[in-house]
């Protein structure tokens, strides 16, 4: 059963079509990974779901509910929560305080958010950081920290935004098998990424956006193969020399 | 647990009890301090606790949900019109009208509060329109003959003191401890939110609004409901400072001064903290009371002082800049920061 549906999803800004007539659907409890090249329109995209945009035309519904033009935090309550793909940690506070901002969403008492702030970093592996402010976390523990903060919120599904960006490969093989124990939980995954090693392995379905239109959503092992997709990454010359 | 522990960044158990103690010794003091205070000293000490009010109410807004105002002499300026005027031209009691003044200057709060959050003003494009709202009211209440213009309104003496009509004529005593127990309150206040969803939610939006909407914080609704904490208990401030000196006009309560007056002691002691306001108030008050009796009456040194009223104001505006520089979060912040390091040496 489809858990979050996009149906027929458009976003100009001006003359420009970011997103083109685009309908995609995640399941329960599946990871579908977004790829495309620059400029695809894969962050619009992302937007347009998590109320950041509203879009042109189409609509968005996620767990029966219409959600097109509902605001961020309007989304956030339903189940839906996101990471962005440049971080944004509460700097000056704390990282056990950071989760907690996230935890505070399903609970009004302050012990029970500790609770479940605390279970959070320490399935993201960030325990022992608790008392660190987040401005000095390095990056990968900044990443962890957007994931723990989304987590927090007791989310039905995720949207990751390249978390894997700016990460070594050794960082990023961890932060897929965190992803892939997120879905064990039962959370529903959309990433966005360009790391396309990481996406190949995590992802359950692959969907391509290349000029703002959906050109592919198939399993992984076929998606590569696709010479639509081929073409969009490697261009047209890269198809000539193959033939 | 021993992590939560280490996240409350707790200090050893012993001087847990020494800090108990230590509170309990200020409270004391605090409380016998007007039966040894000679008149001088205790208006001294009341206005410390008024400014540190004042910072209170601004530091919810100001420091914790970090919309920075300008213009709070808007909300100081509605509860000291709103109690006085309601007392004179009505024979309303002052207590009553303190809860008056209050919910004026909360509607007003939402009210511009709404038209600027609704239209994204952030930062120093908020804090400007803070400051022409409070300008509007100053110019509104110099033009208006319902509230005297520019003569300001004057409370009638009693020749009695009442607890009961907030007016003290002979002694400065009670007001001292009204100040001290709206003080508490504050305190109090400042302190439930500071360890509630309320505060972690306010604090968010100061750090990112974005990243805290996309955590279920809705920005918009908890900017407002900081703007009418912090405006309620800026116009109690303005009621007492009314039935304290007896006297308002819209420069004093309305004007800009009021507004960097109010902000200042906050920011020096440390904006988004529960004790700064009170800290900046007790280093701030007394160093301004010094130096506006220096200006006046300067020794023969500093004779060419003598008239140049304001100097004050350009020594607090560099002590300002110096504290932004130095410590962005305030005396208490940095000290706070730097505990650990102190108390081992």
């Amino acid at each position: 059963m489809a858990l979050l549906e996009l149906r027929d999803v458009s976003k100009n800004f001006g003359g420009l079509q970011a997103v083109n007539h685009v309908s995609l659907h995640v399941n329960e409890c599946e990871i579908l990974g977004l790829i495309g090249p620059n400029g695809a329109g894969k962050t619009t995209l992302f937007s347009l779901i998590g109320g950041y945009y509203y879009p042109n035309s189409g609509r968005i519904t996620f767990r029966d509910h219409d959600i097109t033009g509902l605001q961020p935090n309007a989304i956030c309550k339903l189940g839906l929560a996101r990471t962005f793909q440049l971080v944004k940690p509460f700097a000056n506070l704390t990282v056990f305080d950071n989760v907690m901002v996230g935890a505070f969403n399903r609970t009004a008492s302050r012990s029970e958010a500790k609770e479940r702030a605390q279970q959070v970093i320490e399935f993201v592996g960030l325990n022992g950081r608790e008392a660190q402010m987040a401005r000095e976390l390095p990056t990968p523990g900044r990443k962890r920290l957007e994931l723990a903060r989304a987590l927090a919120t007791q989310p039905t599904m995720l949207l990751l935004d390249e978390v894997m960006s700016g990460l070594t490969p050794t960082e990023s093989a961890t932060l897929v098998a965190l992803i892939r124990q997120i879905r064990g939980r039962g959370i529903s995954v959309l990433v966005v990424e360009h790391v396309m090693r990481a996406i190949m392995a995590l992802s359950d379905r692959i969907a391509v956006l290349h000029h703002g239109e959906k050109i592919a959503d198939d399993l992984p092992e076929n998606v590569t193969k696709d010479p639509k997709v081929i073409q969009a990454y490697l261009g047209d010359e890269f198809m000539l020399s193959e033939v | 647990m021993a992590k939560v522990d280490l996240v409350n960044a707790l200090p050893a158990p012993r001087s847990t009890v020494l800090v108990l103690a230590l509170r309990g010794l200020v409270f004391v003091i605090v409380l016998v301090l007007p039966l040894v205070l000679d008149s001088y000293l205790l208006s001294l000490a009341i206005l410390i606790l008024f400014w540190g009010l004042l910072g209170q109410g601004w530091n919810i807004m100001g420091g914790y949900a970090g919309q920075f105002s300008f213009g709070h002499a808007a909300f100081y300026g509605l509860g000291a019109y709103t109690s006085t005027w309601l007392l004179v031209n009505a024979g309303v009691n002052p207590w009553i009208g303190m809860l008056a003044g209050g919910l004026v200057a909360v509607v007003f709060g939402l009210f511009t509060g709404f038209l600027t959050f609704r239209y994204g003003l952030r930062g120093p494009y908020f804090a400007l329109a803070t400051f022409a709202f409070a300008e509007m009211l100053r110019l509104i209440a110099i033009n208006w003959e319902v509230v005297n213009k520019s003569r300001g309104i004057q409370v009638p003496l009693r020749g009695t003191d009442s607890l009961l009509a907030f007016q003290f004529e002979t002694t400065k005593v009670p007001y001292y401890y009204i100040i001290l127990g709206m003080v508490l309150f504050t305190l109090a206040l400042t302190y439930w939110i500071d360890h509630s969803k309320l505060g972690y939610y306010f604090k968010a939006i100061r750090e990112n609004e974005e990243a805290a909407a996309a955590l279920g914080v809705n920005p918009l609704r908890y900017k407002l409901l900081a703007m009418s904490i912090s405006a309620f208990i800026t116009a109690m401030g303005g009621t007492f400072y009314s039935q304290y000196l007896l006297f308002i006009d819209p420069e004093i309560v309305f004007g800009p001064q009021a507004s960097v007056e109010i902000l200042l002691r906050p920011i020096i002691g440390g904006a988004g903290t529960v004790l700064g306001p009170i800290v900046g108030a007790l280093l701030l008050t007394p160093l301004s009371e010094f130096a506006r009796t220096l200006l006046r009456e300067p020794p023969g040194f500093l004779a060419l002082l003598r008239g140049h009223a304001g100097t004050d104001m350009m020594v607090f505006g560099a002590l300002l800049i110096v504290t932004i520089i130095l410590m962005p979060s305030g005396l208490v912040g940095w000290v706070a920061k730097h505990w650990n390091r102190l108390v081992k040496r």
